[in-house]
């Protein structure tokens, strides 16, 4: 599989690995804080109902001590209009009786004459207050009552008035006193009861209902079982919803931006191409020069080849472009220089006045970089700068304090600096006059013109005597027949490379390149 | 004046020299003790013994004559709680209270302290009785089973308990509480041991129900 593949559909894979990662992250905390909201809702719920259950049984035994100090004559008339005040100022009591002992006297409200006996107290408080929970033995016209008595006078409460569940009108809701059910909303809710349901919040996807639970032992024990339909805990939360998916919205659209511009970075020329620099697969291959007089191979050019992963290679045309934008020309400089230095050692076994051309870009005349590595690798080898000559291209070639100085010191070193690829530029004889150069290389497309009779055929004679005029060695690129070498003997060129004599080479081809030629040259 | 009316005369005259020895008795003994033994005494058995099983069960049967005194089993549970309640209200949330089905037992240790070299109990001790007395006023369809443990054995000792429970019964007698709805029980004599004749002997009162044909609570 290509890199360019392997990037897309790791970026495929990645965006959808980051959204889902994202979308399951985002609705586990909305589900989390959804959940919190909705024990909070529960808990403060049975709170309400809890703390209002214990503020109507402070209130009524309060209320029922008063009467036990009522100056009135009992079951008189202004002690019978004190209960049915104190009846009618709340709701939720049913009647008020005095007793003798287990006799009921008299009374107010909507209770049997003889009032209400249960079997049992379902709680005697401290303070002496008795408390009936709602049963089948406190049942009045169909409304089991709860029962409060403290001293002489008892209660009865309405329970059903308890449980106030507040405008949803889907949410059931049941109230369990001392793990007696004493109040329901609405009455024939269906809930379990506090022991089958966990404290806090479940859902029951098969019922498609959230239940609640929440209990509380203060005065009274007591538990709060709710439930309602998962729409109506949805719609509760639309808010945090929405503001969650919006949220959840940005961060995909955020992800998603970042994985297109990592890829789109990956997919970059100049970032596959500094992953190749890294990685070591910018190598060299040689292409001979040839002394076209003797045919012996008195040097080469060292060119950058890009292999890819897949195997394949990149032409340089493609890629140095590249690496000239991306500012990493002088790093494949550096490696194309390195590697001939350390192969120059195996060939000068075959040859030892070889020496390698080396293309130096425009960014390697700015500064004094590769001339220090340079020096250092050459010392390092125990070689000769004359061994390494440099090749500048016209159109690399600034007229600039810097560039001068470079190539001054080049040489004092002991390097030959070429003009590569003459011709392709506009240099004058007066601007080549400016540099010190040693070798002129002409370009490919004049030797092309060699014998074709076409008008650039006459400009490399012009070419040649202008090197000639200079005191430069002429080298001729790109020569691919013996014609163009007959030529360029006749008219006092006589170094050059080309198809004619071999493509560029690998190092162990190009060793046994120079030993064919030698072997050519002991015959 | 006639034979018949002479009769009726001496009959007068005796009980008022009855009632006036009677009263000398009472306020000569009043410099020594507040509260003694009533003239009118309770049902006095033994604790234990099958006689006295039978007796207290002949005393709530007594009381159970009049209908008006009786409860319902039925109505036992509701009567027992609401006197519970009662009591609490009336001794604070700290008395001991123990609850069978037709019985609560009061423990008074530490509350009603006894002289401590007599069998008699201080005027103070026995105001401390007063709200117990009046809610068991209210509860009428019980009996009042007094019982008072002394630190010893044996006749003496047996004999403290008793003065002392007759004590706590006029106390409460005083306070309304008819003397027929009370029992003393008393520890049967056994090895004789010195009675250590202490303050803080134990005082329990055990409230009975009193149900309709000898039957128990729930």
């Amino acid at each position: 599989m290509h890199r360019r593949e392997k990037i897309i559909i790791g970026t495929f894979l990645a965006g959808l690995l980051g959204m889902s990662v994202l979308f399951a992250s985002l609705a586990w905390v909305l589900w989390r804080e959804s959940i919190a909201a909705e024990n909070a809702y529960a808990g403060n719920l049975a709170t309400t109902l809890g703390e209002r259950t214990e503020r109507i049984i402070a209130d009524v035994r309060d209320m029922l001590a008063t009467f036990d100090k009522l100056p009135a004559q009992r079951c008189s008339p202004e002690h019978l209009d004190a209960l049915q005040n104190a009846a009618v100022s709340k709701p939720y009591i049913r009647g008020i009786g005095f007793w003798r002992a287990a006799q009921r006297l008299c009374g107010v409200g909507f209770l049997p004459p003889a009032g209400i006996k249960p079997l049992r107290a379902d709680r005697i408080y401290p303070n002496g207050v008795i408390a009936w929970w709602p049963s089948k033995q406190t049942e009045v016209g169909g409304v089991k009552l709860f029962l409060m008595r403290y001293g002489d006078h008892d209660v009865a409460i309405d329970p059903s008035l308890l449980l106030d569940l507040g405008p949803s009108r889907h949410r059931q809701a049941v109230l369990w006193v001392d793990k007696l059910r004493m109040a329901a909303m609405p009455p024939d809710a269906e809930l379990p009861p506090p022991g089958a349901v966990p404290i806090g919040v479940t859902l029951k996807r098969s019922q498609g209902v959230i239940v609640s639970h929440y209990a509380r032992d203060e005065i009274l024990p007591i538990d709060i079982v709710a439930s309602e339909p998962i729409e109506n805990f949805w719609s509760r939360h639309a808010s945090l919803l929405t503001l969650g998916s919006v949220l959840g919205l940005l961060l995909v659209l955020g992800w998603t931006d970042i994985v297109f511009r990592f890829s789109r970075y990956q997919l970059r020329p100049a970032t596959e191409l500094r992953q190749a620099l890294a990685a070591h697969r910018i190598c060299v291959q040689y292409q001979p020069v040839i002394d076209l007089r003797t045919g012996a191979c008195v040097g080469a050019e060292a060119l950058a080849r890009w292999r890819r992963q897949d195997g394949g290679s990149t032409s340089p045309a493609a890629f140095i472009p590249v690496a000239e934008e991306a500012g990493l020309i002088q790093e494949i400089t550096l490696t194309v220089m390195r590697t001939a230095i350390r192969d120059l050692a195996r060939i000068r076994r075959e040859a030892r006045t070889v020496s390698i051309n080396v293309n130096l870009s425009r960014d390697d005349l700015r500064n004094s970089r590769l001339g220090d590595a340079l020096a250092e690798g050459l010392k390092a080898e125990q070689l000769e700068p004359r061994l390494i000559k440099l090749e500048i291209t016209e159109r690399a070639l600034v007229n600039t304090d810097t560039a001068r100085q470079l190539i001054h010191k080049f040489r004092d070193r002991g390097h030959q600096v070429a003009i590569d690829d003459f011709g392709t530029g506009y240099s004058s004889l007066s601007y080549l006059q400016s540099f010190e150069l040693d070798v002129l290389k002409i370009d490919k497309s004049f030797v092309d013109a060699i014998g074709t009779g076409a008008a650039t055929s006459q400009v490399i004679l012009h070419v040649i005597e202008m090197a000639k005029s200079l005191g430069l060695q002429i080298v001729a690129e790109g020569v691919e027949t013996q014609e163009q070498a007959r030529w360029l003997v006749e008219n006092g060129v006589f170094h050059a490379q080309g198809y004619l004599f071999s493509r560029p080479l690998d190092l162990s081809d190009f060793i046994e390149f120079l030993r064919s030629r030698h072997a050519h040259d002991d015959r | 004046m006639t034979t018949d009316n002479f009769s009726f005369g001496f009959a007068i005259l005796t009980r008022l020299v009855a009632l006036m020895l009677a009263s000398c008795a009472l306020v000569a003994c009043a410099g020594h003790a507040p509260t003694r033994p009533a003239a009118v005494v309770p049902s006095v058995r033994g604790h234990g013994s099958g006689n006295t099983e039978r007796s207290e069960a002949e005393v709530k049967r007594d009381l159970a004559k009049n209908e008006r005194n009786t409860l319902s089993v039925s109505e036992a549970g509701y009567y027992l709680d609401v006197l519970q309640a009662r009591l609490v209200q009336a001794l604070g949330a700290d008395v001991k209270l123990s609850r069978t089905p037709d019985r609560i037992g009061i423990d008074l240790a530490h509350r009603v302290p006894f002289e401590s070299r007599g069998p008699w109990i201080s005027e103070a001790s026995c105001r401390l009785l007063q709200p117990l007395a009046s809610a068991l006023v209210e509860y009428r369809k019980t009996a009042v089973v007094v019982k008072v443990g002394a630190n010893g054995t044996g006749k003496d000792a047996e004999r403290l308990e008793e003065r002392r429970a007759h004590a706590v019964a006029e106390c409460l007698s005083r306070f309304g509480i008819a003397l027929r709805r009370i029992v003393i029980m008393t520890t049967p004599s056994a090895e004789a041991t010195p009675a250590t004749d202490v303050a803080d002997a134990g005082l329990v009162l055990d409230v009975e129900l009193i149900l309709r044909d000898g039957k128990r609570g729930r």
